[in-house]
C-alpha cells in the first residue's frame, strides 16, 4: 500500500491523459473492480428524463359510478414516460460509446397533471473491442453485483420493462357508510380497485418484456397505494429488468455456505453494568 | 480544516431555449412563447462561494504541509432573504511519510477503506469535483395548459409529452455533467452523485441539479480480480 500511495502522490505532479473523453461514473470502487473482472469498464454517467401530461380532470370520477374505473390517460402517461426515458438513456449511452447501462436509479413522480420518470445510471463498455456487444444498448436497474451474477448464470439484461395502472374506486353510498360505521368490514371498493390496477399493470409489464424478446423480468419494484393528491385513485406501478437466457441452459451458481465471525458487537452501555 | 464563503447573485447568459405558441395571436393575455433559461447568476453565486471555500481549504492544508485532505464534507445553505449562498467545506488534512507534498494538496470525499481501495486499484485522488446548474422555466401557453389545465383549441388539454419541462430537466442534468467534465481535464470522475431539486419560482418551475464526485487519475493499470466466489451468509437478521 505505501508504494502505491507514493506512486499516487507522484502522479499528481504529472499531467492527466489528454485527447480522451473523461470517464464519469457513479459506481463505487468495489463495483468498478467487479465490472472490470467481468470484462467491462464504465464509460459515462447518463440520464434520461420524460415528463408526460395527464389531461385536466383525468382523476375525477363521475359521481354514482358503480364499479372501479380505469384512468387511461394516467396509465398511458406513465408507461410512455418509462419508454421515452429509456430511449433517451440509450441515446446518451450510444453517444458515449457504451454497450449498456447498469445500476439505473429510477425516479417516478406523479402529479395531478403530469407524470415524470427519470433514469440515471452508468453506461459501460467492454474492455476489449473484440468483446463488443453489438446492437441496442441494454438498460438494467440491477446493481453491478447482480449484473455480474446474472451473466455468470448465462443470462443477459435487455431492458427495463414497466407497467402502470390507475384505477378509481367508487365512493360508498351514504346508506353503506352508515351501515358499516361500527363494523370491521372489508372495503371491497378499494380491494377491487387495487386488484384491477395490479392485474393491468403486471400484464403491461409482461407485454413489454415479451416485446423485448425476454424470457422473464427480475428484481421487480412495486409502487402501489392511493395517490397523495387523489386518495380515491389507486395506483400500481411495477418495473424490473427484462432478461433473456443466452447460454444453452441456466448455469447454476451454487453458492458456498459461510459462517461469518465478524458479526457486529452487541451494543451495551457501560452505565448499565453499574 | 474548513473554508467558508458567501456570495450574491449576478446576471449573465447561458443555456436558453424558446418554445413558440402554435396559435398565433389570441389575446393580450395569451403567451406567445415560453423559455427555458439557465439562471447563471445563481450558478455564479454558488461557484464563487464554492471556489472561495475550496481555496481556503487548500491554503490551510498547504500551511500545514499536508499532502491532501480526505473525507471532505460539503454543506450548502441558501439564504433567499439575503440572496446569498453559504458554502462550507471541511475535511482532515493528512501527510505521507517519505515523499514531498505535491504543489497542490489532493482533496477527496473518500476516506478510510474506500480511499485505500481506490489507491490500491490504481487511482490517485486529485480533487473533489462539484457543479450546480439552475434552470428556470417560463411556460409557453401549451406547457401552461398541460401543467395547470385549461381549454385547448376547444378540444381539451393535449396529452403527451410536456416538451418544455422534459427539455429543462434534460438540460439541467446534462449541463451539470458538462461543467464537471470541464474540471476533469482528462481525468476520471469516480463515485458521482447527481441530485436534482425542483420547485416553483418567478412564475414557473425551477430545476437545480447538483453533481458531486471525486476527480481521480490513473497511475497504474487495474489488476483484474479473480472471479468472486458466490457465498450465502449464515447470519440471523
Amino acid at each position: 500500500m505505501s508504494e502505491d500511495l507514493k506512486r499516487a502522490i507522484a502522479a499528481l505532479g504529472s499531467p492527466p491523459q489528454t485527447g480522451t473523453r473523461s470517464v464519469t461514473s457513479d459506481l463505487s470502487i468495489d463495483e468498478s473492480l467487479l465490472l472490470h473482472g467481468a470484462g467491462f469498464e464504465p464509460a459515462d454517467l447518463v440520464t434520461g428524463t420524460s415528463v408526460q401530461s395527464i389531461p385536466y380532470g383525468s382523476f375525477m370520477i363521475p359521481y354514482g359510478q358503480g364499479g372501479p374505473v380505469e384512468i387511461p390517460y394516467a396509465t398511458q402517461a406513465v408507461v410512455e414516460a418509462f419508454r421515452q426515458s429509456a430511449e433517451r438513456l440509450r441515446h446518451e449511452c450510444a453517444r458515449a460509446g457504451g454497450s449498456g447501462i447498469v445500476g439505473v436509479e429510477v425516479e417516478v413522480e406523479i402529479e395531478r397533471q403530469s407524470a415524470m420518470v427519470v433514469f440515471t445510471g452508468t453506461a459501460i463498455r467492454p474492455i476489449k473491442p473484440t468483446q463488443n456487444v453489438q446492437g441496442r444498448p441494454f438498460v438494467t436497474d440491477l446493481s453491478v453485483r447482480d449484473f455480474v451474477l446474472l451473466r455468470r448464470a448465462g443470462w443477459e439484461p435487455l431492458d427495463i420493462a414497466a407497467g402502470a395502472s390507475f384505477v378509481g374506486s367508487p365512493l360508498r353510498g351514504l346508506r353503506q357508510v352508515v351501515a358499516q360505521t361500527s363494523q370491521n368490514v372489508e372495503l371491497t371498493n378499494l380491494t377491487q380497485a387495487l386488484q384491477n390496477a395490479r392485474e393491468e399493470a403486471v400484464e403491461t409489464m409482461q407485454r413489454e418484456a415479451i416485446g423485448a424478446s425476454a424470457n422473464g423480468v427480475v428484481d421487480v419494484t412495486i409502487m402501489d397505494g392511493p395517490l397523495g393528491h387523489s386518495r380515491h385513485i389507486l395506483a400500481f406501478i411495477c418495473f424490473g429488468t427484462a432478461v433473456r437466457l443466452t447460454a444453452d441452459t441456466h448455469q447454476r451458481i451454487e453458492p458456498e455456505l459461510v459462517l461469518p465471525v465478524d458479526d457486529d458487537n452487541l451494543d451495551f452501555e457501560a452505565t448499565s453494568l453499574r | 480544516m474548513q473554508g467558508n464563503a458567501f456570495s450574491g447573485y449576478r446576471q449573465s447568459s447561458g443555456y436558453y431555449e424558446q418554445f413558440q405558441c402554435p396559435h398565433g395571436f389570441v389575446s393580450n393575455e395569451h403567451r406567445l412563447y415560453g423559455t427555458n433559461y439557465e439562471q447563471t447568476w445563481i450558478e455564479e453565486a454558488w461557484t464563487t462561494a464554492y471556489s472561495g471555500a475550496f481555496a481556503r481549504l487548500l491554503d490551510e492544508a498547504k500551511r500545514l504541509g499536508a499532502h491532501g485532505v480526505i473525507g471532505v464534507v460539503e454543506r450548502t445553505a441558501h439564504h433567499p432573504e439575503s440572496t446569498a449562498y453559504e458554502f462550507s467545506l471541511s475535511g482532515t488534512a493528512v501527510g505521507v511519510e517519505g515523499i514531498a507534498p505535491p504543489a497542490t494538496p489532493f482533496t477527496t470525499f473518500l476516506a478510510g477503506q474506500k480511499l485505500n481501495k481506490l489507491i490500491e486499484a490504481g487511482f490517485a485522488p486529485v480533487s473533489i469535483a462539484l457543479s450546480l446548474v439552475s434552470i428556470g422555466v417560463y411556460p409557453s401557453c401549451v406547457t401552461e395548459y398541460q401543467l395547470n389545465g385549461g381549454s385547448w383549441a376547444w378540444g381539451g388539454v393535449p396529452s403527451g409529452e410536456i416538451d418544455q419541462l422534459s427539455r429543462a430537466h434534460e438540460a439541467a442534468r446534462s449541463t451539470a455533467r458538462e461543467y464537471v467534465r470541464r474540471q476533469l481535464a482528462g481525468d476520471a470522475l469516480h463515485a458521482a452523485h447527481l441530485s436534482v431539486a425542483s420547485g416553483e419560482a418567478q412564475g414557473g418551475p425551477q430545476i437545480e441539479a447538483t453533481l458531486t464526485g471525486n476527480r481521480v487519475r490513473r497511475f497504474k493499470d487495474f489488476e483484474t480480480i479473480p472471479p468472486p466466489r458466490p457465498v450465502l451468509r449464515l447470519v440471523d437478521q
